[in-house]
């Protein structure tokens, strides 16, 4: 057994449309933590994040950014490979008693996805009970990320997708409000989140749309998802991702109970904490 | 969550620090045994040493001890009560006491310094076998009745240990 292994630092790698970013999580006894975060551009269009046809476009400026990005916060264990939003599809699902919650997972999604079933790599987030949020992703979409990593030196050992690993972060940073949203930011993509108390009520994704009057549109976004999930008034609301600086200051302007998902302690780091969207994943 | 082309088999943190405690559990289990055998070995010894000692003990009271009074005194003792309760007799005195639906299986008469019975009997009712033991604690032929475990699951079978006295009217 890799005892070791328990303390190996791990390098989280993410692909999005306007960069690749990377990070080194720790574990030590005390918790766990980032040390080492990097973030190189990309040229526009070299990863255009999509659910079907391959989203790798300019495997070479993917390939040398990656490696560059490696070089830049050295060497590390493990590599888990985040997926950005928009590659996936996911949803709340409840699976009946003596049903396996994976394989309830695969059978529903599979009806919904816009290319065969068995193309689609499926996995489960649990959450209370028999209730999961459950994602599925078009195998050949994964293998084109993986590929260019696995020419970058940087082979993944687990592929996570970013509003997830997101969600899992902000799930155990409890809000303490009875209702609280949270929006998660892609380049391409955002995913919202409502919640009841502790309870994931809705999950939903949309193509981003970053213009001027973005926070608007996402004012009432953020009405809709928390009146989908049972309570539009005045929910709390907690934003991570590219861009959400500007975000969270036009929305608290408007009056909203707003804030950055999490933030940095410590140490300055080369890109804002909140920018990440899947950091909260290590806190 | 883990959205590999090809996942890897799951092993969790959880699951390493389960791995641990059990190795950590297992090594500890490994000293434990080692230190009972040994422990075992030299109770092993002790328990020899013991039965090698009693051994020896009684054979410096048997040659100690005059012969031929005692074992007279026994075989005696075995002729008359051979002689007041002989084995036709002493089943006779028991099965005249057994209800119709109470029958004998087995019996194993001892003779010594009493005359002690075994019995194994079967009750088609509840209600023959309670009747069958009343009639036997009034007998003054049979006394300190042992009844055995009963199994009352539709018939019952029991066993029975008594003393039988065959000059008893």
């Amino acid at each position: 057994m890799d005892v070791m292994g328990l303390f190996r630092p791990r390098l989280y790698v993410a692909m999005d449309a306007t960069a690749v970013v990377g990070a080194t999580l720790c574990r030590t006894l005390a918790g766990r933590r980032f040390e080492r975060v990097g973030r190189v551009p990309l040229d526009p269009g070299a990863v255009t994040p999509a659910p079907f046809e391959d989203n790798v476009r300019r495997v070479d400026v993917v390939r040398a950014a990656l490696v560059r990005l490696a070089a830049e916060i050295g060497p590390a264990g493990a590599v888990t490979l985040v997926l950005p939003d928009g590659t996936g599809r996911a949803a709340i699902l409840e699976a009946p008693p003596g049903v396996v919650v994976a394989e309830f997972a695969r059978f529903r999604l599979a009806a919904g996805l816009p290319y065969p079933g068995h193309e689609a790599v499926v996995d489960v987030l649990p959450l209370d009970g028999r209730r999961a949020l459950a994602v599925a992703v078009r195998r050949s979409v994964v293998e084109g990320y993986e590929s260019v990593a696995s020419a970058a030196g940087l082979a993944p050992e687990r592929v996570e997708l970013a509003p997830v690993a997101a969600l899992e972060g902000l799930r155990r940073r409890a809000s303490g409000f009875a209702s609280t949203v949270d929006v998660i930011l892609g380049d391409a993509f955002l995913s919202i989140a409502a919640w009841r108390e502790s309870e994931l009520r809705v999950f939903r994704s949309r193509r981003r749309d970053a213009g001027d009057s973005e926070a608007a549109r996402l004012r009432l976004e953020i009405a809709r998802t928390a009146s989908l999930a049972g309570d539009g008034q005045d929910p709390h609301v907690r934003l991570a991702g590219p861009g959400v600086s500007s975000l969270v200051r036009e929305l608290r302007l408007g009056g909203d109970n707003v804030e950055p998902a999490w933030q940095a302690i410590g140490k300055a780091l080369p890109v804002d904490a909140a920018e990440i969207p899947w950091l909260g994943v290590g806190l | 969550m883990d959205l590999s082309s090809r996942p890897r088999p799951r092993s969790g943190v959880a699951d390493r620090i389960f791995l641990a405690i059990a190795g950590v559990a297992f090594l500890a289990s490994g000293a434990t045994a080692v230190r009972t055998r040994a422990a075992a070995s030299r109770a092993q010894e002790a328990v020899a040493e013991a039965e090698r000692a009693s051994a020896a003990a009684e054979e410096r009271i048997r040659s100690l001890t005059p012969r031929g009074e005692g074992d007279a005194e026994r075989l005696a003792t075995r002729v008359v009560l051979n002689a007041e309760a002989p084995l036709p007799r002493v089943l006779a005195d028991l099965t005249a006491l057994m209800p119709d639906d109470v029958r004998l299986r087995s019996l194993n008469v001892a003779y010594g310094d009493a005359v002690t019975l075994d019995a194994s009997v079967e009750a088609r009712t509840p209600e023959a076998w309670d009747i069958f033991l009343d009639r036997l604690a009034a007998s003054k032929r049979f006394d300190t009745l042992s009844p055995g475990p009963e199994r009352r699951a539709g018939e019952i079978r029991a066993t029975l240990r008594m003393r039988y006295h065959g000059d008893a009217s």
